[in-house]
């Protein structure tokens, strides 16, 4: 009887997880990311990236079925699990086969506008309505892989696994890792055209990536501890050594990258490198020291306009220094900023900190962007003409609009080097990022990063013990701008002209967002959130359309599947440890 | 020279006059109580000695220093520590790292290393979960951690807020000697509580609070046998 009841109940519950999944991929088809997606390849001529996600879906809901049933039933088999597995991934595509059905009967494309032809070919393989079983067919399938796959042992399992998510990491970026190899020309142009097509994999170029991942990772599992108590055992001088070599491979690959990379990769890198400057510095405030700034962005913008301010050969010029002499006195005048905003909140707590801090950063962009001040700051025109950073003499400005020289340092007669290209900001941008991120780790490390933490954790307490408030907080506002602002110069010189409408509230969100993601408080877990929610968007100009969609599904997942962050700090870590295991008792 | 005076103190938080003209004096090496029910402005007389609130009215002097000049932060710099109602642990931050910013007002690497040893034999438990999370840590560990945290300031005076406050009569009692040995080494103690007959069986002296007035003090023993007090805070009738 007892058996009968759960019986029912796993087959209900994997019902109601094939059709979780079915919802998933339906709203995925519909949203039109399918679309997008079947017109890249996983492998050419075999599978879409649209297909393989969709199957992915049915994969993963009968792969959940099937635990789920393991864990309702009193003696589970795999046979149970397998029908579980099956029934999930067939539910899992039987709403997009109604949704086939439906729409080849009526048309609901006036509602949906991505419900379109394409998407229905696609869903059954240009075969029409009548090709509609193969969807549920498919999903059982899936869904059937999916459960069996438990059953395999972990040592088989798992390099399976690595190497799935490898070919779809790579069939994202197929794209990028060609044209950067077939730009280097001979042999690698030769192994590019073997490996990859132009819209994703070749055959036996996914063969060799599927066969490379899973013996990797075969490996590592089977000798991964062996290797590392070995190394860990190493004496100390091998140990630097090894330390040492590593290093240097890094740097290598880190100086050498711009070379090979191209001008987009590069630019994309150079982003990449501003918003960890950013978050690292919203890391001071918000991280360490507890001060929400909804407002970041403004020190960001102050860093911009005072090197356009400072340096251009446009109209609006006032100056026209350097880019070398322009940089301190930018971080200066962001520094300043964070005084100033910090000034007038000082006593300000928790959701009124937010308010009154998104209203600074409104106010700074459309004071920049008024036509008030237009005669300032160019007002929606922006201030154009930012003088590029130039290795050796810049010649003596002329007139408006026409760029200073750059001469060489030894022969005045000879053109030095001019930092014009993405390709070379990018040493600036990814060497202030070390620096910076080198600065936040000494300062948390201080006196002052103790500081913070304390007033972070309770004000009255930390100031009873002697903390400074006043002090410690500004510092905190001041510090945090100075590495926004610092951001934000390198961005004027990237981007050659600044515009008030690219300081939007949502560049602070995304800041912030980056910081939670890799893990509030942590230094590599900025670095971490900003290639993860900067970098991989800018680089996949496909799915650039879904941004916000994928933003805010990945903020959901992490914050129910990983609230530490992909990076947490230590102290995080420990945090949920604990608290996992429970307070001791009295 | 008394170690510490509050003469005639009157504060408010907005229009509610919570203070009504408090005197006190503590002479040093004495472990003083104030007792009273709930709301009788205990916490705000001791947020008001250590300098986060601003009185209205009134002197508070620490061996005759006027410590109203001072701002609130630097009032632990000349000997004052409190442990603050409810604790008030850094709850994520480790043990240890709660107890170095305790002494956060010290320069003096050696003797601060020396005091966190003294800490930690006062306390072993504290030892032993030195890189637990405070917040992690049970009700009686966070009372010895906020108190020794006080400790590390090296303070002449201690102030402690309702340090028996949800915590079982075995930790109770530990604290409460814990409390008498670090008197025994020096420390002036102003102690806090509304656990009345603990209070009044480790203080020399004590004083009884109601609605913002000093309606009595005493010598201990005398406000254990006082009538009055027995039946409003010790439950004798
Ligand atoms: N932050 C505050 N704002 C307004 N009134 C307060 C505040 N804190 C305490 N009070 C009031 O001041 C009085 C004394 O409170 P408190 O010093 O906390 O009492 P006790 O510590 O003796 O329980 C109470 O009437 C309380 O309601
Ligand atoms: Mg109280």
């Amino acid at each position: 009887m007892m058996n009968n009841t759960n019986k029912e109940n796993s087959l209900w519950a994997a019902i109601k997880i094939g059709l979780l999944g079915g919802a998933v991929a339906l709203f995925i088809s519909l949203v039109g990311m399918a679309e997008v997606f079947s017109k890249r390849d996983v492998v050419e001529k075999t599978m879409t990236l649209g297909q393989f996600v969709l199957l992915a879906i049915s994969v993963a809901s009968g792969l959940l079925a099937a635990r789920r049933t393991a864990a309702l039933l009193d003696k589970p088999n795999t046979a149970s699990q397998a029908a579980a597995g099956l029934i999930a991934g067939f539910f899992s595509a039987a709403i997009l086969t109604l949704f086939v059905i439906i729409g080849a009967k009526i048309n609901i494309r006036t509602v949906f506008l991505n419900a379109s032809p394409g998407l229905y070919s696609m869903l059954t393989l240009n075969q029409g309505v009548s090709g509609v079983w193969i969807l549920p067919a498919a999903g059982a399938v899936s869904g059937l892989l999916g459960a069996l796959s438990l059953s395999l042992p972990n040592a088989v399992r798992r390099p399976l696994f690595h190497a799935i998510l490898f070919i779809f990491f790579m069939a994202l970026f197929s794209g990028l890792f060609r044209v950067v190899m077939i730009n280097q020309s001979g042999f690698w142009e030769k192994t590019a055209k073997y490996l990859f097509s132009q819209t994703g994999m070749t055959r036996p170029g996914a063969a060799i990536f599927f066969a490379l991942v899973v013996a990797i990772s075969a490996f590592w599992s089977a000798k991964g501890q062996a290797i590392k108590t070995n190394v860990a055992n190493l004496p100390k001088g091998r140990q630097i050594g090894l330390r040492v070599i590593a290093f240097a491979v890094i740097a290598f690959i880190a100086l050498g990258l711009p070379l090979v990379s191209g001008a987009f990769i590069a630019q994309v890198i150079v982003i990449v490198a501003l918003f960890i400057l950013m978050g690292l510095g919203l890391n001071i405030t918000l991280g360490f020291a507890g001060l929400l700034d909804l407002g970041f962005v403004a020190f960001y913008a102050i860093g911009a306009y005072t090197v356009g301010l400072l340096t251009s050969y446009g109209q609006y010029g006032l100056q026209h220094i350097s880019f070398w002499a322009a940089i301190p006195l930018a971080v200066l005048v962001a520094m300043a900023a964070g005084f100033t905003l910090g000034l007038p909140v000082l006593g300000v707590r928790g959701d009124y900190l937010a308010i009154a801090t998104l209203g600074f950063g409104e106010i700074v962009r459309l004071l920049a962007g008024s036509d008030f001040l237009a005669k300032y700051f160019g007002g929606p025109q922006g201030i154009i003409g930012i003088q590029k950073p130039c290795i050796g003499v810049l010649g003596e400005f002329t007139k408006v609009d026409v760029p200073r020289v750059c001469y060489s340092l030894f022969d005045a007669a000879k053109p030095g080097i001019e930092l014009s290209t993405p390709q070379s900001i990018y040493y600036i941008a990814v060497a202030s990022a070390i620096l910076i991120a080198f600065v936040s780790w000494r300062l948390r490390e201080s006196r002052l990063g103790r500081a913070w933490m304390a007033i972070r954790e309770d004000e009255d307490v930390a100031e009873a013990l002697g903390v400074n408030l006043i002090q410690t907080k500004l510092l905190a506002y001041m510090l945090g701008a100075a590495m926004a602002g610092l951001g934000g110069a390198i961005f004027a010189t990237l981007i050659g002209s600044i515009f008030a409408t690219s300081m939007q509230l949502i560049v602070s969100i995304n800041v912030a967002s980056l910081i939670i993601v890799g893990g509030m408080g942590s230094i590599p877990g900025v670095i971490v959130g900003a290639i993860a929610l900067i970098g991989l968007p800018e680089l996949l100009r496909e799915v650039s359309e879904f941004r916000y969609l994928l933003y805010g599904a990945t903020l959901i997942i992490m914050m129910l599947a990983k609230p530490e962050g992909l990076w947490p700090s230590k102290t995080t870590q420990r945090e949920l440890h604990h608290l996992d295991a429970g307070t001791s008792a009295e | 020279m008394s170690m510490l005076t509050v003469n005639n103190v009157h504060t408010y938080y907005g229009s509610i006059h919570a203070l009504r003209g408090i005197n006190l004096t503590i002479e040093q090496g004495e472990i003083v109580t104030l007792i009273g029910g709930n709301g009788a402005g205990k916490t705000t007389t001791l947020r008001t000695i250590s300098g986060l609130l601003k009185p209205a009215q009134g002197e508070i002097t620490l061996e005759g220093d006027d410590l109203l000049r001072y701002k609130p932060h630097e009032i632990v710099y000349k000997g004052l520590s409190m442990v603050p109602e409810g604790r008030g642990v850094f709850a994520r931050m480790s043990v240890l790292e709660n107890l170095e910013m305790g002494a956060f007002s010290r320069n003096n690497k050696q003797e601060i290393a020396r005091n966190l040893d003294h800490v930690m034999t006062l306390f072993p438990r504290l030892k032993e979960r030195r890189t637990q999370l405070a917040g992690t840590l049970s009700g009686g560990e966070q009372q010895m951690l906020a108190t020794g945290r006080a400790l590390m300031a090296e303070p002449r005076i201690l102030l402690l807020d309702e340090p028996s406050m949800g915590l079982a009569p075995v930790l109770v009692e530990l604290i409460f000697d814990t409390i008498v040995q670090i008197n025994k080494e020096g420390v002036t103690i102003l102690l806090v509580e509304q656990n009345a007959l603990m209070a009044l069986s480790i203080a020399h002296r004590g004083y009884v609070l109601q609605t913002g007035e000093i309606v009595l003090s005493d010598k201990a023993e005398k406000l254990k046998s006082d009538p009055e007090v027995q039946k409003a805070y010790l439950g004798i009738e």
